[in-house]
């Protein structure tokens, strides 16, 4: 007997709102934002408070939760380039976004190196609100703007042999004092299964907020895995490696105990220093029960099902 | 004092065997405990500013492992026949 079970974003034709609604809306939007753009006095105030990377948004994904404040998401980071403290974006300014260039190579049909300008007119863009579980118990909910991991792998092809993708940061010592700090092994690397970087969830953020990624979390290009705790979705790319072999990622290789290569969310997993159960929310710092898979099971659980032996929450 | 001095060179001689005498000191820290050095940091940065950490912690840590007890040691040694004099 087959057993279908509706997943939250199957949502019936009729429930679909008209594309002429949308795009009345958002032309109108649009001039709307123009007038206001031409009648204020300060011109180049009001252009840089313009989204600058529109993207429709994707019901298939809906947060759930009230969105974080933008000034939350972008002042309360973890980018250990630029500092081990949260407040690092404004160190992280003197990063230049443009021109950045991101290599795919490795076992891959078709070695690729694309300027990340090219990359965001080349696939089409769409925006994702997804939750973010930080292993330090703290989540976000905000809306990113990119492409599927899927369709950035479509391009170069993998070899049947690639197992593993690795997601290298960028390393640039004039503007990232971190990097002068030895006992780090940089660059920070991190990896997923050929697996997990096919599934539907796995993101390649260009844009937050409507705009582009600033450079405190992540931009210009990132990868976001929901279901995982934080560190595993990387920032910043200079290089996509897909190999056989499993990487040993950065935080795996300074404290393999407690930040392991799967790092999926699971409250009843407590980290070896503090409880996994629930979450602090930026801005309201409401405290609520953290999901397993942080609440994205129905898309990935499937993956591991296979994987029991392996340490799938740390 | 000069027993502190002495246990200080032992130590020095030690640590450089055990981790080698070229790993930093901020290396071998961060093998035995791994979360402190950015804990260290982000206390440091907060309570003393980000030159305190890059201009005088960061330096120390990058000596050899070996060199920061070595130098302790020396200190007390100086300061023990310092106070007997």
């Amino acid at each position: 007997m087959l057993i279908k079970r509706k997943r939250g974003w199957e949502l019936p034709e009729s429930a679909a709102t008209p594309e002429a609604v949308v795009l009345g809306r958002r032309k109108g939007l649009a001039l709307g934002a123009g007038a206001i753009a031409a009648l204020a006095s300060d011109g180049a105030q009001a252009q840089s408070a313009l989204p600058d990377l529109p993207a429709m948004r994707n019901p298939r994904y809906p947060g759930v939760r009230a969105l974080t404040p933008e000034r939350d998401a972008t002042t309360f980071n973890n980018y250990y380039e630029f500092g081990t403290d949260k407040g690092i974006s404004r160190v992280a300014q003197r990063m230049p976004l443009s021109p950045w260039t991101l290599k795919v190579e490795g076992m891959v049909a078709q070695p690729m190196e694309f300027d990340v300008d090219d990359l965001r007119r080349r696939l089409p863009l769409e925006e994702r609100v997804y939750r973010l579980r930080c292993v330090e118990a703290w989540g976000m909910t905000v809306p990113w703007t990119g492409f599927p991991l899927s369709a950035l792998l479509a391009l170069v092809q993998p070899q049947p042999a690639a197992k593993y993708v690795v997601f290298e940061t960028a390393r640039l010592p004039a503007v990232m004092p971190g990097l002068r700090q030895s006992w780090y092994p940089w660059p920070y690397t991190e990896g997923c299964t050929i697996e997990e970087a096919r599934n539907e969830l796995s993101f390649m953020a260009v844009g937050l907020y409507g705009k582009h990624v600033p450079q405190q979390n992540g931009g210009p290009i990132r990868v976001l895995f929901p279901w995982k705790y934080g560190f595993k979705s990387g920032k910043s790319f200079s290089r996509i490696i897909l190999t056989d072999q499993r990487p040993v990622s950065f935080w795996e290789r300074i404290q393999g105990q407690e930040y392991g290569f799967w790092a999926n969310v699971n409250p009843e997993v407590p980290h070896p220093r503090w409880s996994q159960a629930t979450e602090r929310l930026l801005g309201s710092n409401e405290r609520v029960p953290t999901q397993l898979f942080n609440g994205y099971g129905e898309f990935v659980a499937g993956l591991y099902t296979a994987l029991s032996q392996e340490r799938l929450w740390t | 004092m000069f027993g502190l001095a002495a246990f200080l060179v032992i130590a020095a001689g030690a640590v450089a065997f055990f981790f080698g005498h070229l790993t930093s000191f901020g290396i071998a820290l961060t093998r035995v405990l791994p979360g402190m050095m950015a804990s260290s940091q982000s206390f440091i940065v907060r309570n003393g500013g980000t030159g305190l950490w890059y201009n005088v912690v960061l330096p120390v840590m990058e000596t050899p492992c070996w060199v920061p007890f070595l130098a302790l040691g020396a200190l007390f040694l100086i300061i023990g026949i310092l106070r007997r004099v």
